[in-house]
């Protein structure tokens, strides 16, 4: 009897230790544990708030961090593979809005599966996307950090160029054909953010084609590109432009440049930092 | 009417039917997801299978897809033979009138000019592909169909058309929107559903029974047109209605898969070489081949890349292409 009375007690006293915990279990049980990533930048976003374990698949081109790499793919630009999506049975699958085509989603959605948005416009969103996205998979407090990291470090980095000599540059976004940015393209916010005057800012669209001879009416003094690649030959026809005169030529990874994640900063550090020799007199050199 | 055919005829219909419900089973099977012969059998059958995605997955996603596949095979090549037969070109196709180009713009318009979801992207391209179909009925009105040449000319014109005012849209358009009109129109069965069973279905339909019941005229049209007038058939009426009616399915199916080009043109002539060109053995033949051709090149599409797709338009336009030039080849030789 007495046993028996001490067991109960035991149990009883266990039951209670679990009703207590349950409210600091629950968050973490309710946070979805079978997440797909269609996007690079989102995959990206996914590890930075430390949610990496949760990803089951990601789509093409997610290669950062390397343990992405790892994961199957179920996604191009193009189209998702709705059926490898199914299969694999997410409690969340992370879309983005503007990447993304919105049937396919519509369709994942007609079968059941959660589907959550991703779509920043501006460097600043960045820094709210983590926040969100930490919220959302269980890892608050680790996204706000990054977020607020983030922000730090891009405001920081405002403070110490916004008021810089502003050289002429040119974002040689490919040159067969022709190809630059403006407007709220990610490269674009970047040279207003490093204060450089784009020379192409007044064209329409957000990767604008300009023509050669306003390229070389309009005189950069600095070239920037996302890789160095084949481009030298081409550079070496223009020896006039200032910028091919001086070589002043800024390399920019392209993984940064492009992607919504918290490696924009790397890329908008990179650009700041480059574009610095070049910020004085150029003309007169 | 099978009576009539020949026993060779006959049995290659036989032969046609047996092989396309093969290649449905086969094409049942084949997909990014494993899934067994017995369970493929289970759930066909609507068993109780141990694994309820399996379901969802042979029910919503491959047999609707391999359905419009087929739908789309038949019905390019049914209006690719009758078009062929009415204008005694062989070189016609369902889409020289500008209907691909026509579409493409109506698919450009509403996903990069129109605000999201005002109309659907596959009512845009319906829209678009009858507009081509319009502008050259319009030019071609003087001659009234006579010269199937001119119509041919006509669609090319309305084609580049419409195409350029597609270009100038996607110049300006944000890369993504843009990229993906471009692998629109590179034609893929991997947003059908039901749905599009639904649309496509009845217009096939309609399209071959039409055809069918019209195959007295459309024989005497294989002649010429004086001697099909001869023997009691309104020739321009016929002519009108046909087009019409090749143009409204031609313009379903690419509304509902983007363009998939040269299915048209080739499938005819493939079953013309085995058929004959008396138009029962040959429209029945070009919807069965037609269907299993589909099928397949559908089956390369989605299995070729592991997790990816090619566009089917690709598929079809490379095979198209090479066989256009071989037919171009012979008529020379035949000519000369």
């Amino acid at each position: 009897m007495r046993l028996l009375h001490s067991v109960s007690q035991l149990w009883l006293s266990g039951v209670i230790l679990a009703l207590l915990a349950l409210p600091l279990a629950l968050p973490l049980a309710a946070a979805p544990q079978r997440v797909i990533s269609l996007a690079p930048h989102i995959t990206e976003l996914v590890y930075a708030v430390g949610a990496g374990e949760q990803l089951i698949a990601v789509s093409d081109y997610s290669d950062y961090p390397e343990a992405a790499l790892g994961l199957p793919r179920v996604n191009s630009f193009a189209a998702l593979n709705i059926e490898a999506i199914l299969a694999l049975k997410p409690d969340l699958v992370l879309a983005w809005r503007s990447g993304n085509p919105a049937q396919d989603l519509e369709r994942l959605q007609q079968f059941g599966i959660q589907v959550a948005y991703s779509d920043p416009v501006m460097l600043d969103d960045i820094a709210l996307e983590l926040k969100q996205l930490g919220a959302l998979l269980g890892h608050a407090q680790l996204g706000q950090q990054q977020a607020a990291a983030f922000q730090q470090r891009l405001t920081t980095l405002r403070k110490a160029y916004a008021h810089k000599p502003r050289p002429r540059v040119f974002y040689a976004m490919g040159v067969a054909p022709l190809t630059t940015v403006a407007n709220s393209a990610w490269p674009a916010q970047l040279l207003r953010e490093c204060a450089s005057d784009n020379i192409f800012a007044d064209a329409k669209g957000d990767y604008p084609q300009p023509l050669l001879e306003q390229l070389l009416v309009r005189q950069p003094t600095v070239i920037i590109q996302p890789q160095q690649a084949a481009t030298a030959a081409f550079w070496q026809r223009y020896p006039n432009l200032p910028a091919v005169k001086n070589q002043a030529f800024v390399s920019l990874n392209a993984d940064w440049v492009y992607r919504a994640g918290p490696r924009m900063l790397d890329a908008m550090q990179a650009l700041c930092e480059g574009l610095e020799p070049y910020r004085g007199s150029v003309d007169n050199i | 009417m099978l009576k009539q055919l020949k026993p060779r005829q006959q049995a290659l219909l036989w032969l046609l039917s047996g092989l396309l419900v093969l290649s449905l089973l086969f094409s049942l099977q084949i997909g990014s997801v494993a899934i067994s012969w017995r369970e493929l059998l289970l759930a066909l059958t609507g068993q109780a299978v141990s694994e309820p995605l399996t379901q969802t997955i042979i029910w919503q996603i491959r047999l609707p897809r391999l359905l419009v596949a087929m739908l789309v095979g038949a019905g390019l090549a049914v209006a690719g033979a009758v078009l062929q037969n009415v204008s005694r070109n062989p070189l016609a196709d369902p889409y020289l009138f500008g209907l691909m180009a026509g579409a493409g713009l109506g698919a450009t318009i509403v996903s990069i000019v129109l605000p999201d979801q005002l109309i659907s992207m596959a009512l845009a391209a319906f829209l678009g592909a009858l507009l081509a179909v319009l502008l050259v009925f319009i030019a071609c009105m003087g001659n009234r169909l006579q010269k199937m040449e001119v119509t041919l000319l006509a669609g090319v014109a309305v084609s580049f058309m419409l195409s350029a005012i597609s270009s100038f849209i996607l110049y300006f358009a944000e890369p993504f929107a843009a990229n993906r009109v471009i692998f629109w129109m590179m034609g893929s069965l991997s947003r059908t559903d039901w749905h599009s069973v639904a649309l496509i279905a009845p217009a096939v339909m309609v399209l071959l029974v039409v055809a069918l019941a019209v195959r007295r005229q459309l024989d005497a049209l294989l002649l010429s047109d004086d001697s099909a007038r001869s023997l009691g058939v309104n020739t321009q009426r016929l002519r009108l209605v046909l087009l019409l009616l090749t143009a409204l399915v031609t313009a379903c199916i690419v509304a509902q898969c983007g363009g998939i080009a040269f299915v048209g043109l080739m499938v005819p002539h493939m079953v013309r070489y085995f058929m004959g060109v008396t138009a029962v053995p040959l429209l029945l033949g070009s919807a069965l081949f037609g269907a299993i051709f589909m099928m397949w090149v559908d089956n390369a599409a989605r299995s070729l890349l592991a997790m990816q797709e090619i566009p089917l338009g690709v598929i079809t336009s490379v095979l198209g292409s090479v066989f256009f030039l071989i037919i171009l080849r012979r008529q020379l030789q035949q000519g000369g």
